[in-house]
C-alpha cells in the first residue's frame, strides 16, 4: 500500500558511504554480498527533500473544474450505483436538513439501443422483456449423451422426468435471475451423467459373477 | 503488472461508485468471466451485478462475448483496462473541445462522457429542458454536432463495438484456417492472422463516415455553368443522422493533443514563429485526419506553406528583419519559410526532414523522431529530480556511450566498451562515489551490467563488467511508475476527503448549502485548505497524465 508520499516514485537516497569500501576493486565485491554497495540508511520514512510543484496554471484549474463538474454529474446519475442505504433506527433532528438522496434515476430511463447489450442484460433497461430462456441448441456431438441421459431416465423411472418438467414450466414462464440460477444447477447436474453411467455400488450384481471377476486382474 | 488494475479500480470507483468497482475488480483479476461467476466471486444479488455490467458497457470500459459451450450458449464478460485509463482525460478533453469549437461543443462532450452514448435526438431533447431560449440554441448545437462529427471527435456506436475485439479475431482466423485444405503450417497460420488484423484495422477505419448523410446545399443558384459534378463535389455536406448513437473518439483528441505538443516544443525550443510555421505545416499536411501511429506526416513544401501563411506574420517574427540583405527588397513568405525549416530541420528535435522521392524540397514531418526527443528529455528531468546532478550526469554518459567496460587499460571495444574508470574520468567523480551511484542506478533499474567473462569458470575476478542503459527498458519502467504514482494520488485524495467526511456531510445539508455562513470560521477555513489540496492533488495527476499521453499515446 503506498505511504501516502506525494508523486510517488521511490525513496531517492542519497547511499550512505562506506569509507573502506573505496579501495575495493569491483570485481570482489561480490564477495561482500550486499553488505557492499547498498550500506544506505534503513528508516522506514527517510529524510528526503520534497521539491514545490509549479503552481497551477490557469489553464490547468480549468480542466480542473471541467472534470469536477463532470464527476459530479456522474454521482447524480443513474450509471453511479450505490448500495442501499441502511434502514433508519430512530428519528433524528438532522433528519430535517439531510440533503435528499432521493433515489437516483433507475437505469431504465437511460436511451440505448438494446442491440448493443447481449441478451442477459435487456431485462434491465427494458422491464417489459422476461428473461429469455436459455436456447437449447441441439449439437451433433452431444446426441450421444443425449441418448445416454434419455435410457438413464427410463432405469430410473419418471423421477428425472419429473424434474425436467418442472424445469421446462420454469423456462417458459420466463420468471426472474434466480431461476436462471437454478435452472444452471439443474444443468450441470445433468450434464454430469458420469455418476449415471459409471458407478456401480455392487447393489445390483449377482453373487454368481464372484468367478468371473478375476480376469480383471494383470 | 499489478499497478494497472490498481489504477483502473480507483477510476472506476471514482466515477461509477463502489458496486461497479467490485464488478471490476472481480474481472480485472480473473480475467473473462461469465454472469454466474461474477455472481459467485462477489457474493451480490444477481440484478446488482446486471446493473454493473450494463453500466460499464453502456459507458465502453466493458466488452462481451458469446460463446458456445455445450449446450449452452454463454456470455462472457470482460473489461478493457485502457478505456479505463483513458477516462483519466475527461476534464481535459472536455476543456479543450470548448477552446477549439466553442462552447456548445464543450457541453457536448460533457453530455456524451456523461451518458457513454447519446443521440442527436437526445442532445435536442436536453437543450430543450435546460438551455434558455432553446429555438436558436438547437441549431447551434446541431451544428456543432455535426462538426464533431466530420472532424471524427465523435464516432457512431455499432453493436461490434461491445463485442470483444480478440473474439472477432479469432472467428477470423478460424474461418480462413478452414478454407485451407491441410492443415496451417506455421507460416500460413502467422499470415493469416496478419491479414485478419489488417482486415479488422481497414473496417475500423472505413467505418468512419457511418452516421452521416448527406445533405445538399444550395449555395450556387445563379451559377449556371457550373457542371453537375463541380457542383455536387462543392455543396455536398455531412448532416448527422437523428437516431445514431455516438461516442467520443479518444484516439482523434489524442492526435490534436500530440500535435499541439509537438507545435509547443517547436515554440520552445527555436521560437514563437517556428511553432507557427510548424501548425501550418501539419494543417496542410492533412495531419489532423491522419492515423496517430504515423510516423510521418504527409510531405509538402515550403511553397505550400508560404501560401496559407498568414501576412502579419511578417512583422511579428523575429526573422523577417535582416541587415545584409538590399534594403528595398522585402523577403518574400517562401524565403522565411524555407529558413524556417532549415532551423526546423536541424534543430536537436530533428521536426522535420527531406522527403525528396515525393518531389523537390518537399519535406515531412518526423513524429518518430519528436517522440523519441520528448520522451528523452522528460526522463532526463525526472531523473535529475529524484538523484541528482552527477548520478543523471552518469547515465548520461552511458546513454551515450554505449556499453562502459571495467577498466580502461584493456583496448577492448566491444560495442566502444569503457571501464569503471572510464567513467569515473568522464564523470568526473571520485571511484567510490561512481560505484555508489551506478549501484543506485542499478537498483532503480536504469542501468544493468553485462557481463563478459575471460575465464571458462566465469569467476567474477576474471571477468570484464559492462555497464549499459536500455532506453526501452527505462521508459517502460517509467510509464509503469506514473500509472503508480497517479494512482497513489487518487488515493491520497479519497483519504483527504475520507478524514474529512463529517465536513462535507455538514456542507451538504440543505441549510448550509443555500447559507455558507451558518457553518464557523474554523469550519469554513478548513474547507478552504480541502479545496487548496484536492486542487494540487488533482492538477499534479493531470500532469502526470500528460506525460502518460508522451510515453503511451503519442
Amino acid at each position: 500500500m503506498s505511504r501516502g508520499g506525494r508523486g510517488g516514485g521511490r525513496g531517492g537516497g542519497r547511499g550512505g558511504g562506506n569509507p573502506a569500501m573505496a579501495m575495493m576493486p569491483f570485481e570482489l565485491m561480490g564477495d561482500l554480498g550486499s553488505g557492499g554497495l547498498f550500506n544506505v540508511q534503513t528508516d522506514l520514512f527517510p529524510e528526503r527533500e520534497i521539491a514545490y510543484p509549479r503552481a497551477p496554471t490557469t489553464r490547468e484549474k480549468e480542466q480542473l473544474a471541467a472534470s469536477k463538474s463532470y464527476r459530479q454529474a456522474l454521482k447524480s446519475s443513474a450509471f453511479y450505483l450505490r448500495p442501499p442505504p441502511p434502514p433508519k433506527d430512530i428519528e433524528r433532528y438532522s433528519d430535517r436538513y439531510k440533503a435528499n438522496l432521493d433515489k437516483p434515476p433507475s437505469l431504465q430511463i437511460i436511451s440505448s439501443n438494446t442491440s448493443f447489450f447481449p441478451d442477459e442484460l435487456h431485462s434491465i433497461l427494458d422491464p417489459k422483456k422476461k428473461v429469455k430462456a436459455r436456447k437449447q441448441t441441439y449439437d451433433q456431438s452431444n446426441a450421444l449423451r443425449d441418448l445416454d441421459a434419455l435410457t438413464n431416465e427410463a432405469e430410473n423411472g419418471n423421477k428425472a422426468g419429473e424434474d425436467d418438467d418442472e424445469d421446462e414450466e420454469k423456462e417458459g414462464q420466463g420468471s426472474g435471475a434466480e431461476e436462471e440460477d437454478y435452472d444452471d444447477e439443474e444443468d450441470m447436474i445433468d450434464d454430469n451423467d458420469y455418476g449415471q453411467n459409471y458407478f456401480d455400488n455392487g447393489e445390483g450384481d449377482d453373487i454368481d459373477d464372484d468367478d468371473e471377476g478375476g480376469g480383471d486382474f494383470f | 503488472m499489478s499497478t494497472q488494475p490498481r489504477l483502473c479500480r480507483e477510476i472506476v470507483l471514482e466515477h461509477f461508485g463502489p458496486i461497479v468497482e467490485q464488478v471490476a475488480q472481480v474481472l480485472l483479476t480473473k480475467g473473462r468471466l461469465t454472469l454466474s461467476g461474477i455472481v459467485q466471486f462477489t457474493q451480490m444479488p444477481v440484478r446488482t451485478v446486471r446493473e454493473a455490467l450494463v453500466v460499464m458497457i453502456q459507458h465502453n470500459i466493458c466488452f462481451y462475448a458469446e460463446a458456445r459451450e455445450g449446450l449452452r450458449q454463454v456470455c462472457f464478460y470482460s473489461i478493457g483496462q485502457d478505456e479505463i485509463l483513458l477516462r483519466l482525460r475527461i476534464g481535459r478533453i472536455i476543456y479543450w473541445s470548448g477552446e477549439w469549437f466553442g462552447k456548445e461543443a464543450s457541453t457536448i462532450t460533457h453530455l456524451m462522457l456523461l451518458n457513454g452514448r447519446l443521440t442527436l435526438k437526445d442532445l435536442k431533447q436536453w437543450v430543450k429542458d435546460n438551455e434558455s431560449s432553446p429555438q436558436q440554441k438547437i441549431v447551434a448545437y446541431e451544428q456543432k454536432f455535426s462538426q464533431l462529427a466530420s472532424k471524427r471527435f465523435i464516432t457512431a456506436v455499432m453493436p461490434e463495438d461491445s463485442k470483444a475485439r480478440i473474439d472477432r479475431k479469432l472467428e477470423a482466423e478460424a474461418i480462413a484456417v478452414n478454407e485451407l485444405l491441410l492443415g496451417p503450417s506455421t507460416r500460413e497460420k502467422a499470415e493469416i492472422e496478419f491479414k485478419v488484423q489488417q482486415q479488422l484495422d481497414d473496417e475500423d477505419q472505413s467505418r468512419q463516415m457511418i452516421g452521416m448523410k448527406r445533405k445538399v446545399t444550395e449555395t450556387m443558384d445563379d451559377d449556371d455553368e457550373v457542371s453537375a459534378s463541380k457542383r455536387f463535389a462543392l455543396t455536398v455536406e455531412m448532416e448527422v443522422e437523428d437516431d445514431v448513437f455516438f461516442r467520443i473518439n479518444y484516439k482523434q483528441f489524442t492526435k490534436y493533443f500530440r500535435n499541439e505538443a509537438v507545435i509547443d516544443q517547436a515554440t520552445d525550443i527555436i521560437n514563437r514563429g517556428a511553432g507557427q510555421v510548424l501548425r501550418l505545416f501539419l494543417e496542410q499536411s492533412d495531419s489532423f485526419t491522419g492515423g496517430i501511429g504515423k510516423e510521418e506526416s504527409q510531405p509538402t513544401s515550403a511553397l505550400h506553406v508560404a501560401s496559407v501563411l498568414p501576412h502579419d506574420m511578417f512583422t511579428e517574427t523575429g526573422l523577417d528583419s535582416r541587415e545584409d540583405s538590399v534594403h528595398n527588397e522585402r523577403p518574400t513568405a517562401a524565403d522565411i519559410v524555407t529558413e524556417y525549416f532549415e532551423l526546423l530541420r536541424q534543430s536537436p528535435a530533428k521536426f522535420i526532414k527531406r522527403a525528396d522521392n515525393k518531389g523537390h524540397n518537399f519535406f515531412v514531418v518526423d513524429f518518430k523522431s519528436i517522440r523519441l526527443y520528448m520522451m528523452r528529455k522528460l526522463f532526463d528531468k525526472l531523473m535529475k529530480s529524484r538523484f541528482g546532478n552527477s548520478t543523471c550526469r552518469i547515465a548520461r554518459i552511458l546513454i551515450e556511450k554505449g556499453k562502459l567496460e571495467e577498466k580502461q587499460a584493456r583496448a577492448f571495444d566491444i560495442m566502444n566498451a569503457h571501464g569503471l574508470q572510464a567513467v569515473q574520468k568522464m564523470a568526473m567523480l571520485p571511484a567510490k562515489d561512481t560505484r555508489e551511484k551506478l549501484a543506485l542506478l542499478c537498483t532503480h533499474g536504469i542501468c544493468d551490467i553485462q557481463e563478459v567473462p575471460k575465464s571458462a569458470d566465469r569467476a567474477p575476478s576474471r571477468t570484464i563488467f559492462l555497464w549499459f542503459v536500455s532506453l526501452d527498458k527505462c521508459y517502460q519502467e517509467l510509464l509503469i511508475d506514473l500509472y503508480r504514482s497517479i494512482a497513489n494520488v487518487r488515493q491520497r485524495i479519497r483519504h483527504e476527503l475520507a478524514t474529512r467526511q463529517r465536513l462535507l456531510e455538514k456542507m451538504e445539508r440543505k441549510d448550509v448549502s443555500e447559507n455558507q455562513d451558518l457553518l464557523s470560521a474554523g469550519d469554513k477555513k478548513a474547507i478552504e485548505e480541502l479545496n487548496k489540496k484536492v486542487e494540487r492533488l488533482e492538477v499534479s495527476a493531470g500532469r502526470l497524465d500528460e506525460m502518460v499521453m508522451v510515453y503511451r499515446d503519442f
